[in-house]
């Protein structure tokens, strides 16, 4: 695919998340109905669980990404950039996520935050990932900076099992998934709840892919531009060897 | 793999009783952080008694992040690092001898950690057996964590900052299930610390077999 189409194909994405992001506030806040029990509150319900996913999917992104740059057959400088790029992504929705979560535990457990495990794995695995960007900015050669920030990765993403099945293993304030596949297809969203959920889903995906297909082309300019300020200063300093003898 | 470590293990500490860095600047600093708790806490000794094991594993763990970059720093010196990975020494043999070498520190700084704690906070430390037993597979589960990371945090600059950041996320459920023993013990309730304990040697091995597959890894990037 050429570059002016792969360029549009960006924007179509970018702006399909757009509207998808739209029409996600419009289904949430005007067109579905409070709950019987949540109220309005019901509504944070169309952005939280999505955004979680999102952020699930980034780390996930992250360290395959990071195994790939690991395992010397495939090792490119790509696969370290997008594991960057995805990792930061993933923080912004990490951080969104517990936000959303904090907003939501204060009217119904009465409390901005509470020791519970699921919030807490949470807390722990922004805070890895946190690691994993500062790791990055630390003064290395590249080669250097992308295996070890792809070992890093890989004990990090250790946490996101952890999170997922915290609300199984251990007796969470943190409700069950509102939406199951499984043996018993557990479904609690009905209707235009669910078709919310589900553009939210969507929309929150579309503007993941968007976010880190950005990121991932500026580190891949930013990244040629140092090899070629490189290339010039050692032409430079050639040359000025070549005077001087 | 074991000549090597026990090798590495006693560089280390002899590279420490020549310089004495971890006992003329890591214990004092130990024992800064515990009194410090006394004046954040009012010196209210019921509210320190009831909140020592938190406050002591908090103490040992940043204690325990000064030795394991002390334990890196070694390696830095006169790029020892670099020496050792050209002498083609299995690195699993080196990170278990660098991982001896910070738990042997630990040890202490966990002993003068405890004793200053209990006679600042007032506290009788029962069941030394149960609480002696967690500090030394919390000390590994910590000391094998950190080698690896402050291996992955090497740099020109900003290393010691970053090692903290990184440490604590990752050790953290070795840091809850010691400070859950300890005070399962200290409540006299030592049945209530086994499942804890089971916890701690379950991170604490897996640190240590994780550690020995990736050091080499990082040593080489």
């Amino acid at each position: 695919m050429r570059s002016t189409q792969l360029r549009r194909l960006r924007r179509a994405i970018g702006a399909a998340a757009l509207v998808g992001v739209a029409a996600t506030a419009w289904l949430g806040l005007v067109v579905t109905p409070p709950a019987e029990f949540f109220g309005n509150l019901v509504r944070l319900l169309y952005v939280h669980p999505s955004m979680a996913w999102v952020a699930f999917l980034a780390f996930g992104v992250t360290t395959l990404a990071s195994a790939l740059y690991l395992w010397r057959r495939t090792r490119r400088p790509a696969w370290d950039l997008l594991a960057a790029a995805s990792a930061e992504v993933g923080v912004v929705f990490t951080g969104l996520t517990l936000v959303t979560g904090s907003i939501w535990g204060r009217p119904t457990w009465g409390v901005w935050w509470t020791w519970d495990a699921l919030l807490t794995a949470t807390a722990v695995l922004f805070l890895l990932y946190l690691g994993y960007l500062a790791l990055r900015r630390v003064p290395m050669s590249e080669e250097r900076r992308g295996v070890r920030s792809a070992v890093w990765a890989l004990i990090a993403f250790v946490d996101v099992p952890i999170i997922n099945q915290s609300v199984y293993w251990w007796r969470t304030l943190h409700q069950r998934p509102s939406l199951s596949i499984g043996p018993t297809n557990a479904v609690e969203v009905h209707g235009i709840m669910a078709v919310a959920l589900a553009v939210s889903f969507v929309s929150f995906t579309l503007t993941w892919v968007w976010m880190v297909w950005v990121r991932f082309d500026l580190a891949r300019r930013q990244r040629a531009l140092e090899q070629l300020e490189l290339a010039h200063a050692i032409a430079e300093r050639l040359e000025s060897v070549e005077a001087g003898s | 793999m074991l000549r090597v470590a026990v090798a590495v293990w006693r560089k280390d500490l002899s590279i420490e009783w020549r310089s004495r860095v971890l006992l003329n600047q890591v214990v004092p600093v130990t024992l800064v952080i515990v009194v410090l708790f006394g004046f954040g806490l009012d010196a209210r000794t019921t509210l320190l008694r009831a909140a020592l094991p938190g406050l002591y594993w908090v103490s040992v763990f940043f204690a325990l992040t000064l030795a394991v970059a002390r334990a890196a720093a070694i390696e830095g010196e006169a790029n020892a690092g670099e020496l050792l990975r050209l002498l083609d020494i299995t690195p699993s043999g080196v990170y278990l001898g660098k991982v001896l070498a910070v738990a042997t520190w630990g040890l202490g700084i966990e002993a003068v950690a405890a004793a200053s704690a209990a006679i600042l906070f007032n506290a009788a430390l029962v069941d030394p057996l149960l609480l002696s037993g967690v500090a030394v597979v919390a000390d590994v589960g910590v000391s094998a964590v950190g080698v690896v990371l402050a291996q992955l945090a090497t740099g020109e600059r900003a290393s010691e900052s970053l090692l903290p950041l990184l440490t604590l996320p990752v050790v953290s459920p070795v840091l809850l299930a010691a400070a859950k023993a300890w005070q399962a013990g200290l409540a006299r309730t030592p049945s209530l610390a086994f499942p804890w304990v089971e916890i701690l040697l379950a991170f604490s091995c897996i640190y240590l077999v994780v550690g020995m597959l990736v050091y080499g890894i990082v040593l080489e990037g």
